[in-house]
């Protein structure tokens, strides 16, 4: 405590400006939106939590359509070892089988042009109806055991290129694996879901760059979004309405017939007062981003023509426009307006995350359409926490679909 | 009114519209403060920036030792201190032989009457040259002890006496001058 006593003169200005408030500008709340520490944890939760489920949902599809129980090396001198060995037990399995068919020497007559493919000899699996196989000698197969690779691969590239294909999730010369760098435009309509149940539909238009390997894709661009909200405002005004009328004397004779009676001259007059009003009137915003998508994706499945990509990223908002018209009508002969704003202020930048699944159809060696549904979810609310009103988060739901290009 | 836990609680939990809300309930009444540190408006609303940005990014650390509106305060003061830093020691010119000059008065003597608005009070404060400034208000409004004001500032005890003793001075001259207020300093 201090010692120090106070004046009158300090008490003249605790007293007066003590608890001074200032109203501080609008333009200082929205530039410290951007200094809000970060702790989204629910969209960063949602985020890892689709991470997740497009992650177990690969590991799914590879495990059950690409089984590979052994854990081959892809080394190719290991491979060939492996496919010697185990040809070596299909050859001893089968040899009562194909008895009649082995040739002594190198390679087996065909009576059909079936070929085992690599896979298959390296799982061992014969049983796909072939009705021949190679046979390659022991010998030759430990001695020179890259040249015999190279054979199986070249007569297995026969097989890919023949006109009726097996089934193969791994074919290496499809159309999308020549395709790494792919530029294309996409259209994207979809449905913003709001929790009060206004929905509203936004549509993007978008210019992307992908480049793929293997099975990893990622992609980004600039686009352009248009979207809209309803906006609603509380309007209350006093205006001088007509609340009823009376029936007026304008004059009065003495009736010449009788002279005990008086005529009267009367008119209708209609009776105005001021009226409080109180309505809820909505009107349309409307806005234009300019985005920035990121995605990273996965290849689940791929056909020569056809494939499937799991793909989630993040998308980055800018506002570019807004057309926010305000109150509808307010009365002509509206007096004492009152106007409150019943929604919550839109942020000028958001990030949302997407997650979709691509689906893939390459309509020749150079073009690829696309077809992809999409969630999407902001990070953090598109809305200034500062309104009065709580801020929504809506998510949507939409099809994104375009064209690729392989120059 | 959201209670200060519940938007201490939201932010620490980095839910964005908690933030919204403590910036809604104390920014008029920090501006307040600022006001008094800077001499306009628009300066004052600089260091409100920078204090709310001190405020989001170490509110997580703020562990209810104190009151919260008394963290955010002294933050506040802390910033407006720290904005006329490079230049403050300029303002502070230690006159141990000027506190002789001036005695304060008794604090039941004189009643002023008519008072000055607030806004024309604020004005006379922000007139005031910074070292006299920022005393004045640390020992008035914020109940500093010179003590306290001169290790805050890094200047002397006596340095602080003659700041605070200067703005008075200064301050009745002006009330007595434009509003006709009885000074309530008497000169030995």
């Amino acid at each position: 405590m201090k010692k120090e006593r106070k004046h009158n003169l300090d008490k003249l200005f605790l007293e007066s400006l003590g608890g001074h408030q200032v109203e501080p500008s609008p333009g200082i709340w929205e530039s410290l939106l951007s200094y809000i520490p970060s702790g989204g944890n629910r969209g960063l939760f949602l985020f890892l939590a689709s991470g997740i489920l497009i992650g177990a949902f690969t590991v799914f599809m590879h495990s059950t359509l690409i089984p590979d129980p052994e854990g081959h090396s892809e080394s190719n001198i290991t491979h060939t070892q492996e496919v010697a060995a185990e040809i070596e037990i299909a050859q001893a399995e089968n040899t009562q089988l194909n008895n009649e068919t082995l040739a002594d020497e190198t390679v087996a007559e065909f009576e059909n042009p079936i070929f085992v493919n690599q896979e298959n000899l390296e799982k061992g699996d014969f049983s796909h109806g072939f009705i021949s196989y190679i046979v390659i000698p022991e010998a030759e197969m430990i001695s020179n055991p890259i040249e015999i690779y190279s054979t199986l691969e070249s007569r297995g590239s026969q097989l890919r290129e023949s006109p009726d294909p097996i089934f193969d999730l791994n074919v290496r010369d499809s159309y999308a694996k020549k395709a790494d760098v792919l530029f294309g435009a996409a259209f994207s309509p979809a449905v913003n879901i709001f929790p009060d149940g206004q929905n509203r539909n936004d549509y993007s238009i978008e210019l992307v760059a992908a480049y793929e390997k293997s099975r990893f894709l990622i992609e980004s661009g600039l686009g352009a979004n248009y979207t809209s909200e309803s906006a609603k405002y509380q309007v209350n005004y006093t205006s001088f309405d007509s609340v009823g009328y009376y029936v007026g004397v304008t004059s009065f004779t003495i009736d010449p017939v009788n002279p005990d009676s008086v005529i009267f001259e009367t008119n209708l007059k209609n009776l105005y007062d001021s009226i409080d009003h109180y309505s809820v009137t909505e009107n349309t915003n409307k806005y234009a981003y300019l985005q920035i998508p990121l995605r990273v994706g996965y290849r689940v499945l791929q056909t020569p023509r056809f494939s499937i990509d799991l793909k989630a990223g993040i998308l980055f908002s800018l506002q570019i426009y807004k057309d926010i018209p305000g109150v509808p009508y307010r009365g002509n002969d509206a007096d004492d307006i009152e106007v409150t704003r019943q929604y919550p202020d839109r942020l000028t930048t958001s990030w949302q995350y997407t997650a979709g699944i691509g689906l893939n159809y390459q309509i020749n060696n150079k073009v690829r359409f696309t077809l992809e549904p999409f969630y999407r979810q902001y990070i953090k609310s598109a809305y200034s926490p500062a309104s009065a009103f709580p801020a929504r988060s809506p998510h949507a739901f939409g099809i994104r679909g375009g064209l690729y290009f392989h120059f | 009114m959201v209670p200060d836990q519940e938007i201490l609680e939201g932010c620490k939990s980095g839910e964005r519209h908690a933030f919204g809300l403590l910036y809604k309930k104390y920014a008029s009444t920090m501006l307040g403060i600022c006001m008094r540190y800077c001499k306009r408006k628009e300066e004052a609303e600089d260091v409100l920036h920078e204090g709310f940005i001190k405020v989001f990014s170490n509110v997580s650390k703020f562990r209810g030792d104190g009151s919260f509106e008394g963290w955010i305060k002294r933050i506040m003061i802390n910033t407006s201190l720290s904005y006329y830093h490079a230049n403050l020691k300029h303002y502070f010119q230690s006159g141990v032989e000027e506190i002789a000059d001036l005695t304060v008065g008794n604090e039941d003597e004189g009643i002023y009457s008519n008072a000055p608005a607030r806004s024309e009070l604020l004005g006379l404060i922000q007139d005031l040259p910074d070292g006299y400034r920022f005393v004045f208000n640390m020992f008035v409004f914020e109940d500093f002890s010179h003590k306290e004001i001169a290790a805050e500032l890094g200047i002397s005890v006596n340095t602080s006496k003659s700041q605070l003793a200067k703005a008075r001075r200064r301050l009745q001259k002006k009330l007595d001058e434009d509003y006709n207020l009885k000074p309530n300093i008497r000169s030995k």
